[in-house]
């Protein structure tokens, strides 16, 4: 006999933990990009930037790699796979921005807001998970997404470089700065994700969801620029040499606070170069505002008509 | 006993949704009726854990009184009444979901998903995804959904909303499979009294925040008084008064000669042709109905209403 000769039958189990169900709900979450052409194409977008990051590798390690050494290092350090600029290039340059503006726009902004919009929070709620769980699941599953692509591209490649060098030189050489790429990359992913997800938590439509988001990254980059334009000023005696607004500026906007942090926590030189817990503040404070709406947000009563 | 509420309240701010409701719900399956805003989904959010009630105690089977919410919801079932997925995915992932949230352990989610999609009829069409299903198959798999940890007792929120008779038909029979055939406890929250009163034993039939009656549909039907739709000739006034010694309620006068007359259960159709014969009538039609729920619930609001107006005194005493 089979289950399907059973119609409906008796059902005992020992259920799970809260972490598991959170879990389970994190999977979804993290596969969704996967069930849709557009999905799937972003994704593919996203991972290119990560064959060329093993191109790259290839000529430098394979067996014309003292030619392309050469070269790679006199154009740019984001050439040489034996640089930390290398490994973190691509979540600070403007390709691996556009594709992450991309991503969240499109992934984890409607996390919790395409929920909403079809009612699916009755599901959820109405189960053993709570609101605050079904959030932590909903971060966590967009939080992998940006992992996969941000932070397991470069190290595959390190790995693929690792595996391919002659001798031991490149890993006596990379692996000094490669464990702090990673944590900066993971900050930088558990960061942004969370604001991500947070902002979709106080919309109340997709469309408003994704135009708050880019309102907050793009139109906080306006700002910033807008501000250092006001605030440009000429300096003493000499009116020709003009200065910019203060560097901190930069902290207003989420993306360019996270660029500060990770390269920070990477230690390369940073362009603007202001006070890192100014970064962390910025961050802290939109953090803390976001979860104090969301607790207004996402209750219980909320769910059933 | 499936669930007791004792002087329930529910407050929303000011707005007072539950008043001091004190009604039972024994196992089996059991109405809860009541016009849009009469109270029931605060009612059942409140059994779900998903609000604490202002005042006055629940009891859900055999669990303590402050019983954490995810427990609550292991042994309950819950079907919305709204159109609920899970955006991209298919039936069977929105079900297996629903069992992992539940706490069944991923294997167990997976065999279980199958069988109650199979028990709620939906078959190949478990592997599409849930945004293009039919009406009809969106109910089947929020049922499943419901089913699918093996709850003791399902709230089913307007299972038949926007179905088609078929598959009203359909879902009725579930329902009823699940509580004659399974033993399952069902809360049909509903406003469609005639599935109601098909499927449903018991109902609690609620106002305004408060319970109007409640007990089983076929005491609340019968109510020991049988209508009588009368069709009479000669004069008809004379035989309406005739007629009032007989009724336990008011005679309706429906049209010019046609009558409803409510008169005790026990008393002998015989007197009523007496009657109007006496009065100079003649029985032109003579037809009798039971009561059905929904004349139960109109009539209940219609005596709550007297009572209001008799007890408001800005009302007159109407």
């Amino acid at each position: 006999m089979t289950i399907f000769d059973t119609g409906y039958s008796a059902f005992q189990y020992e259920p799970v933990s809260p972490l598991a169900r959170i879990w389970s709900l994190a999977r979804m979450e993290f596969g969704k990009i996967f069930r849709s052409k557009k999905g799937l194409v972003l994704f593919i977008l996203s991972v290119v930037y990560v064959m060329v990051l093993l191109v790259l590798t290839f000529l430098n390690l394979g067996p014309n790699s003292e030619q392309f050494s050469e070269i790679g290092r006199q154009l740019s350090p984001r050439l040489s796979p034996f640089t930390r600029e290398f490994y973190l290039g691509y979540s600070t340059d403007a390709f691996g921005f556009i594709c992450f503006v991309l991503l969240t726009t499109i992934v984890s902004v409607r996390a919790i807001v395409a929920d909403k919009a079809v009612n699916a929070l009755e599901i959820y709620w109405t189960r053993g998970i709570s609101p605050w769980g079904y959030f932590l699941g909903k971060w966590i599953g967009s939080f992998l997404l940006l992992v996969v692509v941000y932070v397991a591209g470069p190290l595959v490649v390190w790995l693929y470089g690792l595996l391919s060098a002659p001798d031991v030189t490149f890993m006596q050489e990379t692996v000094k700065f490669v464990p702090s790429v990673i944590l900066a990359l993971l900050i930088k992913c558990a960061v942004l994700s969370f604001l991500a997800v947070g902002f979709s938590g106080l919309s109340s439509s997709p469309n408003i969801a994704m135009f708050m988001w880019l309102i907050g990254i793009l139109g906080s980059r306006a700002l910033v620029t807008i501000l250092k334009g006001f605030a440009r000023r000429h300096r003493g005696n000499h009116p020709e040499i003009v200065q910019d607004g203060p560097d901190w500026y930069d902290a207003l906007c989420p993306w360019d606070a996270m660029v500060r942090i990770e390269e920070h926590v990477v230690g390369i030189t940073s362009v603007s170069d202001y006070n890192v817990w100014i970064a962390w503040a910025s961050l802290g404070a939109l953090s803390v505002v976001l979860l104090v709406l969301l607790r207004r947000n996402l209750r219980t009563t909320e769910v059933m008509a | 006993m499936t669930v007791q509420l004792r002087d329930l309240t529910i407050q929303y701010g000011r707005f007072v949704a539950v008043k001091g409701v004190t009604a039972e719900f024994p196992r089996g399956s059991v109405g809860l009726l009541g016009r849009n805003g009469a109270g029931k989904s605060s009612v059942l959010k409140a059994l779900l854990g998903l609000l604490w009630p202002t005042g006055g105690q629940m009891q859900i089977l055999d669990l303590p009184e402050n019983t954490d919410p995810a427990e609550i919801r292991r042994v309950v079932g819950y079907m919305p009444e709204r159109e609920s997925h899970i955006p991209l995915l298919n039936g069977y992932e929105t079900v297996r979901l629903a069992a992992e949230l539940t706490g069944l352990p991923r294997l167990a989610a997976a065999r279980r998903a199958h069988e109650v999609l199979y028990f709620a009829g939906l078959d190949e069409q478990r592997y599409r995804p849930v945004s293009g299903y039919s009406t009809g198959m969106k109910q089947k798999v929020k049922l499943a959904a419901a089913l699918v940890h093996d709850p003791q007792v399902l709230f089913l929120d307007e299972p038949t909303n926007g179905l088609d008779p078929a598959g009203r038909r359909d879902m009725l029979r579930l329902i009823q499979d699940l509580t004659t055939k399974f033993g399952k406890s069902i809360i049909l929250s509903s406003h469609i009294l005639s599935d109601v009163e098909q499927v449903c034993e018991h109902v609690v039939l609620m106002e305004e925040g408060e319970v109007l009656t409640q007990g089983s549909v076929k005491e609340l039907t019968s109510y020991n008084t049988r209508i009588i739709h009368l069709v009479v000739g000669g004069d008809t006034d004379a035989v309406c008064e005739a007629l009032r010694p007989l009724a336990v309620q008011p005679v309706e006068a429906q049209e010019m000669s046609r009558y409803q007359v409510t008169v005790a259960e026990d008393m002998e159709t015989e007197r009523l042709f007496a009657a109007v014969r006496d009065a100079g009538g003649v029985v032109r039609e003579f037809r009798e109905h039971r009561r059905t729920l929904e004349e139960v619930f109109l009539s209940a609001v219609r005596t709550a209403e007297r009572q209001d107006g008799s007890t408001d005194p800005a009302g007159g005493g109407a």
